[in-house]
């Protein structure tokens, strides 16, 4: 009696797994999973100057939300409830002074940040004191920007032009070792400076492997921290992104055409990626607007794939406004997005994938 | 004594003309504007200071806007939206100083107009955008150098110009520069 209820388990149980796999699969093919978000905080900046142009956003091991202001070139901190708790960095040339900030992120028990400009990443006290910088020589490249992996890692992202030449990312060690470089774009990119000028590679990675991708390209791959690829597949495989490289191309190597407009104008592009775990990626796409730039807190579409089996799969994909902006301590994805039309204040929200829209729900 | 009216009248506009002539010649121009160069400060260079008296049709977009207080009228080309990494938060620092009294305008040309909308609402600048070409802010200054923020009083304007780029970061800020006037 008591095996036939064991084996009557199993059978179930390995059913229950198909149907998950075959349901997981199907998704797959068809992103008929769609995205929802779960609002979890609204911040408040306490009469202090509002966030302007947020770049990144990560949470501390108390909760504290930390973003990057690439506008007002500092680190805006809000307590877990939301509430603006202080700022760190600021405009300036000096120690723990920005003048491009391209990211700030939670390392350990502090923060590292990483200046385009002086290619400096800075490390901050648990206090917002500037506490020292990281060495950023050994790399084979200028980078554009710097994520934190974990404690123990970084990882570098080559600046366009240039980086195509050789491997676009590095794993990093706090001392400046690089342990690995890998993603090698020459082929891929071309080698004409019109497109390079007009493409850079987005990147970010946890628990052992490293999603990137190129704003202005169309694919998405997946490597181990050795550098060897583990998969790839089309950011959208609903919409294909069309490439900066196929739209230059088309039109003589120009970016602009004879009417005055821009080839790369209105056309959708890979805009954020974050690493949700060791096997899902999350992603967003928005229009580029050629004159003003994008503004990801305007939203676009949302994707999200799975490794498995040397493939991406797109899982779930979305329409959702708000910007892409980092991961919580739990592995989900945050979102960052106005709180109402006077886009005076924020809100974040976790990504979550919803249940398989039915047949002619509209979902994409 | 028709030919002597139509004489009469020719000798007039004569004269009117010649008097003008020689009043343009005497009258004094406009005043240049002031290079101020701050070369000895690290990332602060070449301000420009401007005083002058806005256009009528400047002056009644400032009228429109602020009916009439005092006003922050700020100056933009296309190029300097492209360039000026720092710009956004120049401007929002300005209008913290300022405070939300004082009201302000963005002028720029109309090719520009709207994609000066969606900047502004990007960088959190609050300020209206009126179609008038830079030239046409300032009497007697059709090479106005851009960016340059003016603080307007009746029909007097003054400001500075900061028309060198520097890639990223101006440490010298309209703001800092034009403290006095915001007061």
């Amino acid at each position: 009696m008591r095996i036939q209820r064991i084996l009557h388990s199993l059978v179930l149980g390995c059913l229950l797994a198909a149907c998950a796999h075959d349901e997981h699969g199907r998704a797959g093919r068809a992103g008929r999973r769609t995205l929802q978000l779960e609002n979890v905080v609204a911040l408040d900046d306490a009469g202090q100057p509002i966030l302007a142009r947020p770049e990144r956003l990560s949470v501390g091991r108390d909760g504290s939300l930390y973003i990057a202001d690439f506008s007002d070139k500092n680190v805006k901190v809000y307590a877990p409830r939301g509430r603006r708790s202080r700022t760190v960095g600021g405009p300036g040339r000096g120690p723990g002074e920005f003048q491009a900030l391209m990211t700030a992120q939670v390392y350990g028990d502090s923060l590292a940040a990483f200046d385009f400009l002086d290619r400096r990443l800075s490390v901050f006290a648990p206090g917002g004191r500037f506490a020292r910088t990281i060495p950023l020589s050994r790399l084979g490249f200028a980078p554009f920007s710097v994520r934190v992996v974990d404690d123990s890692l970084f990882l570098a992202i080559a600046a366009m032009p240039g980086g195509e030449r050789n491997d676009a990312l590095a794993l990093v060690r706090p001392d400046g070792e690089v342990v690995s470089t890998f993603f090698k774009l020459s082929r891929y990119l071309g080698s004409s400076p019109m497109v390079l000028q007009n493409v850079g590679v987005i990147a970010d990675a946890t628990g052992g492997v490293v999603f990137a991708g190129v704003a202005g390209g169309d694919s998405v791959w997946a490597f181990d921290y050795e550098g060897r690829r583990l998969g790839a597949a089309p950011v959208d495989p609903v919409a294909p992104l069309v490439t900066t490289r196929a739209l230059l191309e088309g039109n003589g190597g120009k970016l602009a055409r004879g009417d005055g407009s821009y080839v790369v104008d209105g056309i959708r592009n890979l805009v954020g990626l974050v690493a949700i775990d060791s096997g899902t990626v999350a992603m967003q796409v928005a229009p580029y607007d050629a004159n003003t730039g994008t503004d990801p807190v305007e939203g676009g579409t949302f994707i999200v794939a799975a490794l498995a089996n040397g493939r991406l799969d797109t899982i779930a994909r979305g329409e959702l406004q708000g910007a892409l902006a980092g991961r919580d301590r739990q592995g989900a994805a945050l979102v960052l997005r106005y709180a109402g039309a006077s886009q005076d204040r924020y809100t974040i929200s976790r990504l979550r994938i919803a249940a398989a829209a039915t047949a002619g729900s509209g979902a994409p | 004594m028709i030919r002597a009216g139509v004489a009469g009248v020719l000798c007039a506009c004569l004269g009117v003309l010649a008097w003008r002539h020689v009043a343009g010649i005497r009258s004094p121009r406009p005043a240049l504007p002031r290079m101020v160069v701050e070369g000895s400060k690290p990332g602060g260079s070449s301000t420009v200071s401007l005083h002058g008296t806005l256009t009528s049709r400047a002056y009644a977009h400032a009228e429109a806007v602020s009916r009439g207080a005092d006003a922050i009228v700020i100056v933009l080309r296309d190029r300097d939206r492209r360039a000026c990494e720092d710009l956004g938060r120049q401007l929002r620092e300005l209008q913290r100083e300022a405070g939300p009294r004082m009201l302000a305008m963005v002028t720029t040309d109309s090719a520009a107009s709207e994609m000066y909308v969606r900047y502004l609402r990007r960088e959190h600048v609050r300020a209206t955008v009126v179609v008038l070409s830079p030239d046409s802010v300032l009497e007697g200054y059709p090479g106005l150098p851009t960016p340059a923020v003016l603080v307007r009083h009746g029909t007097s304007a003054n400001g500075v110009a900061h028309p060198v780029r520097f890639p990223n970061l101006r440490l010298i800020s309209f703001a800092a520069e034009l403290r006095p006037l915001l007061r």
